[in-house]
Parts: C-alpha cells; sequence; structure tokens
C-alpha cells in the first residue's frame, strides 16, 4: 500500500436510518493511476461495507458510476486522484435527481 | 425448463469455440439476444398459464436461504475471499495452466466456499443493499470459478485459452472435441460431463500469429 494518502467526503444518506444526507470523510491510499471509483471501491472494501454506489464497467463506456466531483457532473472511472492531490475531494450524488441511498440517485425521470 | 430463454454468454451457444475474443460477445446480445427475444415471445404466445405452486415454493426457499445469508453474523470479510478467488484463479487457471496448478486452486476454492459460508455482512439495509448483492454474487462467482477450474483439470489438451504446458500442449480432437458440461452439486465439487460438438462451417483450427500466420496464409494459397 502507498505511504500516501488523501482525504474524501462523501455524502451519505440512508433513508431508513438517517433524517437528512450528512457529510463522512474517509482517508483512503494515494496512488497517481487512482480514480475515484477505485477510492469508492477501497473505501468499500476496506473502511465501511456499507457504502452504496453504482458502477459497472470501469471504462468510461456504461456511465453507471456519474457522480458530482467538487461539485461537477463527473465519470469516477475516469476522474483521477492525481488532477486533485493533495487536496480532499467532495463526491456526491448527481445533482438534479432525488438520492436513493449515499450516491444512487433515482434515476426513473431520465428515461 | 420449458420456457426459460437465456440470453448472452450465460447462453452457451457455441459460437465462439474456445475462446471468446474480445468485444465478440456483442454478437450474443445484438443476434442471439433479439432471435431469443423473438422466440420467447413466440413461446408465450403460445402457452397457456401453468400451475406455478412448485415455482413458489422454489422460490420461497431461496428466499429463506438469501435472507439467512444477510444475517448469518459471520466474521469472514467478503473483500478478502473475493480477493484471494481472484489471485488463485489468475496464478492457477490463467491462460497457461498445469495439473498441479489447477489443483492448488481447486483446493483453494474448497477453503474459500468454506469461508464464504461464514461471511460477514454488515449493511442489513433493504435499500440498494450493495454489499448484500456482492456477497450473492461472491457466492455465485465461486460456484462459476469451482466449473471452470474443475472442467479444465480434466481437459488434458490445449485448446483456445485453455493452454496445458505440462505435457498436453496439442489439440486432442478424438477426445475432448466436446463441451464440457458442470453440473452444480450442493456442498461438493461440481460434476463433469461432456457433450458432443457440431460443427457446421468452421472447421477447428490452429490460431496462429505472426510468421507461422504467414505461412499457413501461404499453404492455403497453394493448396488452392
Amino acid at each position: 500500500m502507498s505511504e500516501l494518502t488523501i482525504e474524501l467526503d462523501v455524502l451519505r444518506y440512508r433513508p431508513e436510518e438517517d433524517d437528512k444526507p450528512f457529510k463522512q470523510t474517509f482517508e483512503v491510499p494515494y496512488t497517481e493511476d487512482m480514480s475515484v471509483l477505485e477510492s469508492l471501491q477501497y473505501i468499500k472494501d476496506h473502511l465501511d461495507s456499507t457504502l452504496s454506489f453504482r458502477w459497472s464497467c470501469r471504462m468510461a463506456i456504461c456511465g453507471s458510476c456519474g457522480m458530482m466531483v467538487n461539485g461537477v457532473p463527473k465519470l469516477g472511472c475516469k476522474t483521477f486522484l492525481r488532477d486533485y492531490y493533495p487536496a480532499k475531494i467532495t463526491v456526491e450524488p448527481l445533482a438534479n435527481f432525488p438520492i436513493e441511498r449515499d450516491l444512487v440517485v433515482v434515476m426513473d425521470d431520465f428515461y | 425448463m420449458p420456457g426459460l430463454y437465456a440470453i448472452g454468454e450465460c447462453a452457451s451457444i457455441g459460437l465462439h469455440g474456445a475462446n471468446r475474443l474480445g468485444s465478440n460477445s456483442l454478437t450474443e446480445l445484438a443476434v442471439f439476444g433479439q432471435l431469443a427475444g423473438q422466440e420467447a415471445a413466440n413461446y408465450a404466445r403460445e402457452q397457456t398459464h401453468i400451475e406455478s405452486s412448485v415455482l413458489e415454493v422454489q422460490a420461497a426457499d431461496i428466499i429463506r436461504r438469501t435472507e439467512a445469508l444477510l444475517h448469518n453474523d459471520g466474521s469472514e470479510k467478503m473483500a478478502d475471499i473475493r480477493q484471494e478467488m481472484g489471485d488463485s484463479m489468475e496464478e492457477g487457471v490463467g491462460i497457461y495452466r498445469t495439473k498441479e496448478s489447477m489443483q492448488k486452486t481447486i483446493d483453494k476454492l474448497a477453503e474459500l466456499k468454506e469461508r464464504y459460508k461464514n461471511i460477514q455482512i454488515n449493511d442489513k439495509s433493504s435499500v440498494f443493499n450493495t454489499e448484500f448483492l456482492y456477497a450473492l454474487e461472491l457466492g455465485y462467482l465461486l460456484d462459476t470459478a469451482e466449473a471452470m477450474a474443475h472442467s479444465a483439470i480434466l481437459r488434458e489438451e490445449s485448446r483456445g485459452s485453455h493452454q496445458r504446458i505440462d505435457g498436453f500442449e496439442q489439440r486432442d480432437d478424438s477426445n475432448f472435441l466436446k463441451h464440457s458440461l458442470a453440473f452444480y452439486r450442493a456442498g461438493q465439487a461440481p460434476k463433469i460431463d461432456y457433450s458432443p460438438v457440431t460443427i457446421t462451417k468452421s472447421q477447428p483450427a490452429e490460431r496462429v500469429y505472426g510468421a507461422a500466420a504467414t505461412q499457413q496464409a501461404a499453404a492455403q494459397e497453394e493448396a488452392k
């Protein structure tokens, strides 16, 4: 594991237990080739397995991992930590959709 | 099961031979997906509803098993099992394989399946619970990995992406021109059986690269 780390503020919301969304801060290993999606997967595997987010292809084809990164809509898989390091990164669900849970939005109006 | 249609690679229609090359899976979707959809619609139009109580009993059993998994209060870390499975498959059942490497992976998969029974799921939510989803997927991944490893170790030849480097480097059509079938057995390794291959236009052939490919093309040209 890399010795360098970076912090992410991730918006959490679990409708069964949270009255409103809140920010949770995580510290993850930093490497130059790591994407925002990979950092979320690191969080899910090692820090908090209850974090929910959509993803599928990991190669900027499917669009599943669309999310707000520092207020800008991005694909998590083609957005790299190196473009923000060493500053903290804010990750939120896509704007203008209702939040279903954490970074997952209700897509019904999209189709 | 009458009326059950499969689309995609799980349908195993035999289009790709022994090595499905990158992106060729699109054919399954665009061509055979459409056919399967049309056939399913035709089938549905011609059938009347059958007694569904048998299916409901099976569905209830699946719900019971998955609920038990969700609430099993285990301690094994899911990410560890998934990572170890991937590493072991890469190491033992990658493109180049030996009996020894495959056996090592088979043993590892048996260990991981045991540990899977005691898996830890922290998220008990019923809203977009991806941890639970990953847990279900991991169970099926282990089943699929076992089907691959047990099929591969019995195939004493090289074909497609199955390359034995322990004395079985050649394709052996007399013994192994057949589909491997893995049958799920609860609590034990899958049973491996075979079915015949129907060959129509494309005969099995060696895929060659570089200078060997030039030679092969020249030989084909000469034979014309």
